[in-house]
């Protein structure tokens, strides 16, 4: 039994934000990586196979990512910045081997964490993944030291990956929780 | 760098492309052993994605994102909005989306043509094909001498199918197996056409210039002035290469319009946001090999899920086979486009074989074939050969077998007698009548100084 285009846009979109983050590691540049989804998602919904299961719609999904990612760094002459094809299908892996959450759920987790997280950590993240400047112009932009701005985005990461898996398990928790 | 750069700093310098060589080695090394800088990596990619959404939202760019694809024309179109609320927002958008295509599809079978002047009669004719009618009703098989008219759709429904149509100035149109054609209503003295899907070969009548023909494609429209053409066309992609002639193409994404000469190509996809691009026909390889790890163009088969050594699987998927009014078999075929996953014509070559990986489930002969086309020229036939399963591996077990071509039999030797000296442009695998299971993992094309001295089975 093939999976229907519902069931299609169903798991693409719950899977949405790893699909775009594999696209992410290949082109680094989140409008790109959203860019990349919006084809895979076309290409799920018109081309004309069809996918036994959602692990082999979700095996394609990140397989034609990656594809669509090379493609868009060859256009902008950026190839060497690519990571091994090994390294890649390893990601891949793990990120379709763990259990996804709903979209909107994670979205939700990070916003609560950077709500509690200072002003110059969120404006820090919006120059790099959202306005597209590297490290070293965002270090200017905000008179701190290259090496400072590194550790501050590395700790902001971490500390951000915590929070947000310790709210999408606390979410969990309280489901199964009987009122 | 600075030596006391924790991992995640030196992946943070990474992505900012500030390291050497060295330190790029040493980035791929973390990444291979590492799996908590893996999970790190994932991390930042998924903030970083999640991040540019909210940004999108907080700084009220959704409504310009929405409008960039209508306000240039090198931006491609999206057919899901850039950011949803939640999951189900995302469904319901694009649900919405998937209706109005469905409506639209609806709406333009609705204004096909009321008349039916037969402008097209079918020349040549093999392998299992259909038409409907211009009312949408199920015709007979089509047979040699058919006329055809406005509204009608043909369908090469076999791996080995073909058919040759002539048109009413000595022109010829051939399609291949698993297209789709739809006569469209002649326009200005032009005959016109629907391609949806597969491959069409286009031949001028001989003599003084011709008058233009026009086909359509998901993506393009292609005025042929006495044009020799070939056109490889999916539901988002389309390939067109002029060998004689001129043609006139029009993106359908943008209405931007480009001259194609003698020996030039042009690609064009719903996916791609250049403007359209015009490039000499480069020349042919003799050696390809079609990684299903690297998502080719299938025209038949679905994805299973992956296993422990195995990432990509094809499976069969059935195709009913009408031999005539009354009888059918049941294939169950594995089809795979070549001009997709190859950047230059595929060259094949007496001595060349062709390496086919895969498993059965169960003991079974399987067919290999493929289809070609002559050098920058016309549609050149089907090539097949039959290998039992005494010299496949045990079933459940993967294979690899090695195909000389010339163990392969013409299936039409009026084209072409040998492959030797045409163009690859797709590969088939298919049992007849049983299910046997059949995946495809790899196909590869070696020549003959890169073919295995001894067949290996």
């Amino acid at each position: 039994m093939n999976l229907s285009e519902q069931d299609i846009l169903k798991t693409l979109m719950e899977w949405r934000t790893r699909v775009s983050a594999a696209a992410w590691v290949v082109v680094q540049d989140a409008h790109a990586a959203e860019d990349i989804f919006q084809n895979v998602a076309l290409k799920a919904m018109t081309r004309a196979v069809s996918f036994e299961t959602e692990s082999a719609l979700m095996s394609w999904a990140f397989i034609t990512a990656r594809r669509e990612g090379i493609d868009w760094l060859r256009r902008h002459q950026r190839e060497a910045t690519c990571l091994e094809a090994e390294i890649l299908e390893l990601l891949e892996h793990e990120w379709q081997s763990r259990p996804a959450h709903p979209a909107g759920a994670k979205i939700e987790a990070l916003q609560d964490c950077l709500e509690a997280a200072p002003e110059t950590s969120r404006r820090l993240l919006k120059l790099r993944y959202f306005d597209g400047y590297s490290c070293e112009e965002v270090a200017e932009q905000m008179g701190i030291g290259l090496n400072a701005i590194y550790k501050r985005v590395s700790r902001l990461h971490e500390s951000l990956k915590n929070c947000i898996e310790g709210k999408l398990t606390n979410a969990e928790n309280t489901e199964g929780q009987v009122p | 760098m600075n030596q006391n750069d924790s991992p995640h700093e030196l992946l943070l310098r990474h992505l900012d492309g500030r390291l050497t060589q060295d330190e790029r080695w040493r980035v791929a090394e973390l990444l291979r052993t590492d799996p908590e800088a893996r999970a790190f990596l994932r991390a930042v990619a998924e903030q970083a994605v999640m991040v540019a959404d909210m940004e999108r939202i907080a700084l009220g760019r959704q409504e310009e994102f929405h409008l960039r694809p209508l306000r240039s024309a090198h931006q491609g179109r999206k057919i899901l909005p850039v950011r949803f609320r939640s999951w189900r927002g995302g469904v319901a958008a694009a649900a919405v989306v998937a209706l109005l295509a469905v409506v639209a599809s609806v709406v333009a079978f609705q204004l096909l043509p009321s008349t039916k002047p037969g402008i097209v009669r079918v020349s040549k004719v093999t392998g299992s094909s259909q038409y409907f009618g211009f009312k949408g009703r199920a015709e007979k098989a089509l047979t040699t001498g058919t006329a055809l008219g406005a509204g009608d759709t043909l369908e090469t429904r076999s791996c080995d199918a073909w058919v040759e149509l002539k048109l009413r100035d000595g022109s010829t149109i051939t399609i291949a197996g698993h297209s789709t054609l739809r006569i469209l209503d002649a326009e200005a003295g032009r005959e016109q056409f629907k391609l949806l899907e597969g491959s069409l070969w286009g031949s001028p009548a001989p003599g003084p210039a011709v008058a233009a023909v026009l086909i359509q494609t998901p993506t393009v429209a292609a005025e042929m002035r006495g044009a020799q053409f070939d056109i490889q066309t999916s539901s988002t992609e389309t390939m067109v290469r002029i060998n004689e002639g001129s043609a006139l193409i029009r993106q359908n994404l943008d209405g931007s319009t480009v001259e194609v000469p003698k020996g030039r190509q042009l690609a064009a996809s719903l996916s791609r946001k250049e403007s359209l691009s015009v490039t000499p026909q480069p020349g042919p390889i003799s050696s390809w090999a079609c990684d299903l790890r690297q998502i080719p163009d299938v025209i038949l088969g679905r994805w299973l899920p992956p296993t422990g050594n195995q990432r990509a699987r094809l499976g069969a998927n059935p195709l009913l086979w009408r031999i005539s009014d009354r009888d059918s078999v049941m294939l169950y075929a594995v089809a795979l486009t070549a001009w997709k996953s190859a950047e230059r014509p595929v060259l094949l070559q007496s001595d060349s074989k062709l390496r086919f990986r895969g498993r059965t489930e169960r003991a079974q002969t399987v067919r290999f074939g493929f289809s070609t086309q002559k050098m920058r020229g016309v549609f050149a036939g089907k090539f097949e050969v039959d290998v039992p399963p005494a010299s496949l591996r045990p079933a459940g077990e993967t294979w690899e077998v090695e195909l000389p071509l010339r163990n392969f039999h013409p299936l039409h030797p009026q084209l072409a007698s040998s492959p030797d000296g045409l163009e690859l442009t797709d590969v088939y695998a298919l049992t007849i009548q049983e299910d046997a299971g059949l995946e495809i993992h790899s196909i590869e094309l070696l020549s003959g100084e890169a073919a295995k001295p001894a067949e290996k089975h």
